[in-house]
């Protein structure tokens, strides 16, 4: 559904088919944008639930300028930069009560930070398409070639060559090049996103 | 410099593990990281710490759909049968209009200037002082009960279940290390209004503004009134 068809409907009191809609369409693309920004699956949950709930409750300062799926994506970024900063201030405070000036400065630091490392809304609606993509050609994949996937999770995890042979049942050396052969062999599913990603 | 596939591929792999090279190609690192993104979300689904289709998450939003209060203004005033009823008894009809919403004809014609029309609009001015400090203008242009409002003394908002919704903002308020005040206990035991007072900074500001109130930032506190919905305006 799109962003502006679920604002019609929560605006006009249709609000299972607003909510439904909000859930159906936002949940997905919104928890893999968190958790690919580094946060657990259960934070990304509360940081999604906390972007419906602000969607929700600004829907009707929502004015027609721009586009309403960028101002879904604002908030989610929003969102997630608030709990990031959270977060960062709670560790700050636990590891070393600091002076004030030093807060501050690490404040402004942090800010930096997330402003240079968290992509505006016009991008993240594109990653969005691009991650879309890709997971439907993985999918592909994954009917293909269960074993490469299951290698893909594996690595996604961070685990040693060892490891992952282990796993496996391969040697070190075979496992590496069954490793580096994944790009080569995922490549015709998710050919059509690079595309994308050009644009 | 393009590096060797070899050298392609380890990046590729770094970067699905979360560690992009940054001297790698752009588009590589995009794609990587792009199937990071993908291969997380589908991880945390297996294990079952998101659920997707989520029924319960929309059940939630559901709820706080229905908590919200309608922000949707009503049509705009319209005179009452029994206010046409007596302009008609006075003589004005559809062809024969009523002040205010006169015809250039009319207006060309001097209308307004005819003495049983002056008589008129001096009664209509008598009546709305009248029916104004008799508080009987509490019409339809919009539903007191729904909507919230950022008032001079407070902001009040109406809502299904106020212990629920004064919960939810003692925690939000509490993540932004804010301490709200209860200030009418006796009321809030009865869970049918509860009146509670947050100090003035620019976080509560904001987080009030996300919440759909519109506090005055000039205030030192603000004093929220959260209302139950009187079972007749219940939808």
């Amino acid at each position: 559904m799109k962003a502006e068809d679920i604002i019609e409907h929560i605006r006009q009191g249709r609000k299972e088919a607003g909510g439904r809609g909000l859930m159906d369409t936002f949940k997905r693309p919104m928890t893999r944008f968190f958790c690919g920004q580094g946060i657990s699956a259960e934070d990304a949950e509360e940081v999604f639930w906390d972007t419906a709930m602000t969607i929700v409750f600004k829907i009707d300062q929502y004015k027609h300028e721009g586009k309403a799926e960028a101002w879904f994506w604002q908030i989610a970024r929003n969102k997630l930069i608030d709990f990031q900063r959270k977060i960062r201030r709670q560790e700050r405070l636990r590891d070393r009560p600091s002076s004030r000036e030093s807060n501050d400065k690490e404040q402004s630091d942090e800010w930096k930070w997330i402003e240079e490392n968290i992509p505006a809304p016009a991008q993240l609606i594109q990653e969005e398409r691009v991650d879309h993509c890709v997971e439907q050609g993985f999918i592909q994949f994954q009917l293909v070639e269960p074993e490469r996937a299951k290698v893909l999770y594996l690595q996604l995890e961070g685990h040693s060559i060892e490891k992952i042979a282990a796993e496996i049942g391969r040697s070190v050396g075979a496992s590496k090049e069954y490793l580096s052969q994944c790009r080569k062999k995922l490549a015709p599913y998710i050919q059509q996103c690079t595309e994308l990603l050009s644009d | 410099m393009e590096s060797s596939p070899d050298k392609q591929d380890e990046q590729w792999l770094s970067a699905i593990a979360g560690h992009p090279d940054p001297d790698a190609d752009a588009l590589l690192n995009q794609q990587a990281t792009s199937l990071r993104r993908v291969l997380l979300l589908r991880k945390a689904e297996a294990e079952g710490k998101i659920s997707i289709p989520d029924e319960r998450g929309y059940q939630r939003i559901l709820h706080q759909l229905q908590q919200k209060p309608s922000m949707v203004h009503a049509a705009p005033h319209r005179p009452s049968s029994l206010w046409v009823s007596f302009l008609r008894w006075l003589g004005f009809s559809e062809g024969n209009p009523v002040p205010g919403v006169l015809t250039k004809n009319a207006e060309s014609s001097g209308y307004f200037f005819q003495p049983r029309v002056l008589a008129l609009a001096a009664s209509v001015v008598l009546a709305v002082i009248v029916v104004l400090q008799g508080g009987l203008l509490t019409g339809p242009s919009e539903d007191e009960s729904t909507v919230i409002r950022g008032g001079e003394l407070d902001i009040v908002q109406v809502v299904d279940d106020p212990k629920f919704r004064f919960e939810e903002l003692r925690k939000d308020l509490e993540d932004l290390g804010v301490k709200l005040r209860v200030a009418d206990e006796g009321a809030e035991a009865k869970n049918t209004r509860i009146m509670i007072e947050i100090p003035n900074t620019p976080q509560v500001i904001t987080y009030l503004q996300d919440q759909g109130f519109s506090p005055d930032p000039n205030r030192k506190t603000f004093m929220i009134v959260l209302k139950k919905t009187p079972a007749t305006t219940k939808k």
